[in-house]
């Protein structure tokens, strides 16, 4: 069974491709002032030839929202990891903010116990005794002024203590609703201060890190962006995309921009369609309160999934630097051009999954998930079609889909190429021959892979198609850092290369709106589908109209 | 904790001949390959096959990455790369050839048996995680010594087409040696630890030759400069603060406890001179003289940085230590500064896991931190070299500089 939406007001004309010449410098981050080094240039001549050629300067990292689950989770075993495994300096020092009624100690006890759990390098008495020296508490709320103060004044002792020289990286892992007030008051109570240019070897730094929900939409995207620009300008400011801090996709960019033989074929002339797949197998996890609010399309393709069609879809940037490649991003990001108006009905498609079976455990229908509405409207599945008009791209399809309860978690990315102009072997007859494909798997078993068609040996021609695979697990065994690890790294040496801009971020808002409108408005239904398969059948609509398939990943 | 991988032979073959046949070899290493095929499967649509079936087939894949040829001088050696071949699990290499030179004669000089013993075998690496398992080659060619001259040539043919060729020469008597000599030119990367040259520690001047003989000398990656990236990583990172930097110009004396000469010939002293090396190359000092021995034990020199008209003297003091946590590398590094940017710098190895940090200036008071820095395994430094292509001239000045400090 299916639902719809009364059809309401008529669509409006978007403007998706932002220009960026409208908007001032700061607004794209300086695309303009490109002779501005964007990292810190180490003068140490100690550190030429050493793998890390640049190490972060001392500091502090104030992380809001300290007792929440991500702390605990993925920044605080990151941060012992860093610290304990020296791309850290001696003095880095974690200051938390947050409401629950801890002090110094509590808090130290506390992210034993995570760093325990979660970190990749072991925990001694020692080394912890040592790290937590470094670990302060400030309990307030993230609205009162008091919580500011107190602040300030915990930060000049810790500056003065440990060597931090007034260097700050704040992090908000807080609920977005809370990203407005702490902002605010970081600036009035000039705890934080405006930096125009990206670093000023003589001036210490202030950054902050932004969790994603970027917004929820085109319009609280750009308040939200406003709110933060207000205190810090776009160079101060990190959005963190974990996905960008994958190898995997940073090895999209290798395969892509270190490798001669593909780029000739990596266009409209011999690419039929590119399909991506972000599946996952889980459903909310307890998160059903938030997931309510945002939906696969919010949660996995305006940021995610947009990542990697531009990664896939850009041209080759001159550097692989905060800049270069973010412009590139932009740009093709700017040609994409979504389905409007009618159009969101037959080249979008959402679902919902009902209670099945995930590796043969029944699972809940979304609606009885915990904090779900039984009458929810929320999509856990979306399909689309997208398209590029630039010279590369068009006349190309990008076809994407997401869903949560997909018979097992996989994201890849599929380049399927077109068929040969003319086929010698048609008179044999006794033909199987599908398309090459280049699949590039980002998560798990994270690979290429080559399909191709090759002779069958024997005295009749039968052609059968191969597939070549390479895995990274199986000539670099030992898994890299963590995603959160090299991107707190990065924002502390103060290297944006892996961070979403503010242009960027709205480019994809705005490429999202019209199908978030779209399904507001007009009477596009949410099908469902059984818990364990591939989403809707009707998402097959979307392939089979151009007598093309989704791929079984 | 528990390994998440074991490695085992899924198949060998083993023979004994006087006459090594390189295609022999290649016959016998694809009947294994076949032998363990079994019928193609593993494809994403219905009817599409695994390339290279032959090649461990059944969804079990074949990594091409690189050769390694290790070279075994004793049954210790042989040993150690065996071990470290089973190990391995950062970058493996598709083929292994493992040379081992035997005496093949008895004690009146008759030859005894044939010349050679060839072992063929495949390996898998067996993950406990989903990941599919491994499967690679290891040649094992045992050799009489009298046949060493010829071994090269029997080498080279069985490296695999269009992969990076990689020489491991675990043992510290490399000079001189005609197989050494022979392989060098076949090789794109030669491994080797030079704290295993012991008292012989002027061979470090064959591997200053090496590097100066040609553009076609391979690329050299030594375990000792490995052991020592984390002491420079960290001995960097004490001045990256501008501040602190200006220490760098008036450093005044830097000592060294390097780990003594043990029985088995390793020493830290390799390590000593290349961390010396390090730091007098990126600081710009040089030799005023060669290390000299002291009498209550220890070498001392004197260097110069050559800042302003007279230059400035820096004392070097490398101090032998018996610390077991020091072996084959270094214990501490202490360097103090003077003048108008005094500070003391430490670096210090606590365990085999943990290494302390402290530091401490006129403005800024002393701090420690310990990092986990784990004394590397054999297994994991080769597997940190084989992926490392490029030529690393830190290494090569060090070495430079080092040469010098030796004693005639």
């Amino acid at each position: 069974m299916t639902e719809t939406t009364k059809r309401s007001k008529p669509v409006t004309n978007y403007d998706f491709a932002t220009d960026s010449s409208q908007l001032d410098a700061d607004h794209v981050g300086h695309q303009f002032d490109a002779m501005e080094p964007i990292e810190e240039v180490s003068t140490n001549p100690l550190r030429g030839g050493l793998r890390l050629d640049r190490s972060p300067s001392p500091a502090v990292m104030v992380i809001f929202g300290v007792t929440g689950d991500l702390t605990a989770r993925k920044l605080m075993p990151a941060l012992y990891d860093l610290a304990v495994s020296y791309p850290l300096p001696e003095g880095f020092s974690i200051v938390g903010v947050s409401r629950r009624d801890w002090d110094d100690e509590t808090f130290r006890k506390e992210m034993r116990t995570a760093v325990e759990k979660g970190s990749r390098t072991p925990v001694t008495d020692e080394s912890w005794s040592l790290f937590s020296q470094g670990l302060f508490y400030v309990q307030g709320t993230f609205d009162a002024e008091q919580t500011y103060q107190d602040l300030r004044d915990r930060l000049e002792i810790v500056d003065q203590e440990r060597r931090a020289h007034g260097n700050r990286l704040f992090y908000l892992a807080t609920s977005p609703k809370y990203y407005g007030p702490i902002i605010k008051h970081l600036g009035a109570a000039d705890i934080a201060a405006r930096q125009d240019i990206y670093w000023d070897r003589k001036d210490s730094w202030s950054r902050i890190v932004v969790e994603k929900p970027f917004g929820r939409d085109v319009e609280s995207a750009r308040a939200l962006n406003a709110e933060i620009g207000s205190v810090f300008s776009e160079r101060q400011i990190y959005r963190i995309d974990h996905y960008l801090g994958k190898e995997t996709v940073q090895n999209v960019l290798a395969f892509r921009f270190a490798n001669i033989l593909f780029e000739p074929v990596w266009n409209r002339q011999y690419v039929d369609h590119v399909q991506i797949t972000v599946a996952e197998s889980i459903g909310v996890e307890g998160r059903g309160g938030y997931y309510e609010g945002s939906g696969a399309l919010r949660d996995m393709v305006q940021s995610h999934m947009l990542q990697l069609v531009s990664v896939i879809a850009m041209e080759p940037p001159a550097l692989f630097n905060g800049n270069a490649l973010r412009d590139e991003k932009v740009k093709v990001l700017r040609a994409v051009v979504p389905p409007t108006g009618e159009q969101v009905n037959h080249r979008t498609v959402r679902g919902r999954y009902e209670a099945g079976y995930v590796s043969g455990r029944p699972v809940p229908a979304y609606r009885d998930e915990e904090n779900v509405s039984p009458q929810s409207r929320t999509e856990t599945f979306c399909a689309m079609e997208l398209n590029i008009d630039n010279w590369r791209w068009a006349g190309v399809p990008f076809y994407l889909r997401t869903g949560k309860r997909m018979p097992r978690r996989v994201t890849e990315i599929a380049i399927e190429f077109k068929q040969v102009p003319h086929l010698m072997f048609k008179s044999i007859g006794n033909l199987d021959l599908t398309p090459n494909v280049i699949t590039m798997r980002i998560q798990p078993d994270e690979g290429i892979a080559l399909k191709f068609a090759a002779k069958v040996p024997g005295p009749d021609t039968q052609l059968r198609p191969v597939r070549m695979d390479f895995l990274y697990g199986q000539s670099f065994g030992e898994a890299g850092p963590d995603a959160y690890e090299r991107l707190l790294l990065d924002a502390m040496l103060g290297d944006p290369t892996l961070f979403a801009r503010r242009d960027e971020v709205e480019t994809a808002w705005s490429l999202m709106q019209p199908i978030l409108d779209g399904w507001e408005q007009l009477p596009v239904p949410i099908y469902p589908y059984e818990a364990g398969t591939w989403g809707p059948s009707k998402a097959e609509s979307i392939m089979r109209r151009d007598h093309r398939q989704w791929r079984r990943p | 904790m528990a390994s998440l991988f074991s490695t085992k032979p899924v198949l060998a073959s083993t023979w004994q001949t006087d006459t090594l046949d390189t295609g022999a070899i290649y016959d016998e290493l694809n009947r294994l390959w076949s032998e363990l095929g079994g019928p193609p499967m593993g494809g994403e649509a219905p009817g599409e096959m695994v390339a290279e079936p032959n090649f461990g087939g059944g969804g079990l894949m074949r990594a091409n990455t690189l050769n390694l040829i290790a070279v075994g001088g004793d049954m210790r050696e042989v040993t150690l790369i065996q071990e470290t071949i089973a190990r391995l699990r950062d970058f493996l290499p598709s083929r292994t050839i493992i040379l081992i030179t035997q005496d093949g004669t008895d004690p009146s000089g008759d030859v005894i048996g044939p010349r050679y013993d060839v072992r063929v075998e495949l390996m898998e690496q067996v993950t406990e995680t989903d990941e599919a398992n491994l499967r690679f080659e290891v040649i094992t060619i045992g050799a009489d010594r009298r046949e060493i001259g010829n071994l090269a040539s029997m080498v080279t043919p069985l490296l695999a087409a269009d992969l990076s060729d990689f020489l491991w020469w675990p043992g510290g008597n490399f000079a001189r040696n005609p197989l050494f000599d022979d392989l060098l030119p076949v090789v794109d990367r030669l491994i080797l630890d030079t704290a295993q040259l012991g008292r012989d520690v002027d061979s470090i001047a064959s591997i200053r030759q090496i590097l100066a003989e040609d553009e076609d000398a391979p690329i050299i990656g030594d375990f000792t400069w490995l052991r020592l990236e984390p002491w420079r990583q960290l001995i960097a990172q004490f001045f990256d603060p501008e501040d602190v930097q200006r220490s760098l110009h008036t450093i005044e004396q830097v000592t060294i406890h390097y780990a003594e000469t043990r029985a088995d010939g390793s020493s830290g002293l390799a390590a000593a001179l290349l961390m010396t090396g390090w730091l007098a190359s990126r600081l710009d000092w040089e030799t005023l003289d060669a290390l000299e021995r002291q009498k209550r034990g220890g070498l001392w020199a004197p260097l110069r940085a050559s800042e302003g008209e007279r230059g400035r003297e820096i004392e070097l003091r490398l101090v032998p230590d018996t610390s077991p946590h020091a072996r084959f590398s270094l214990r501490r590094v202490k360097i103090v500064a003077g003048g108008a940017a005094p500070g003391t710098f430490t670096v210090e190895r606590t365990d085999s896991d943990d290494i302390v940090t402290t530091s401490e200036t006129p403005e800024n008071p002393a701090v420690s931190r310990m990092v986990f820095s784990r004394r590397p395994d054999n297994d994991e430094m080769i597997g940190q070299e084989l992926q490392r292509f490029g030529a690393d001239p830190s290494y090569e000045e060090a070495v430079r500089f080092a040469v010098g400090l030796i004693p005639e």
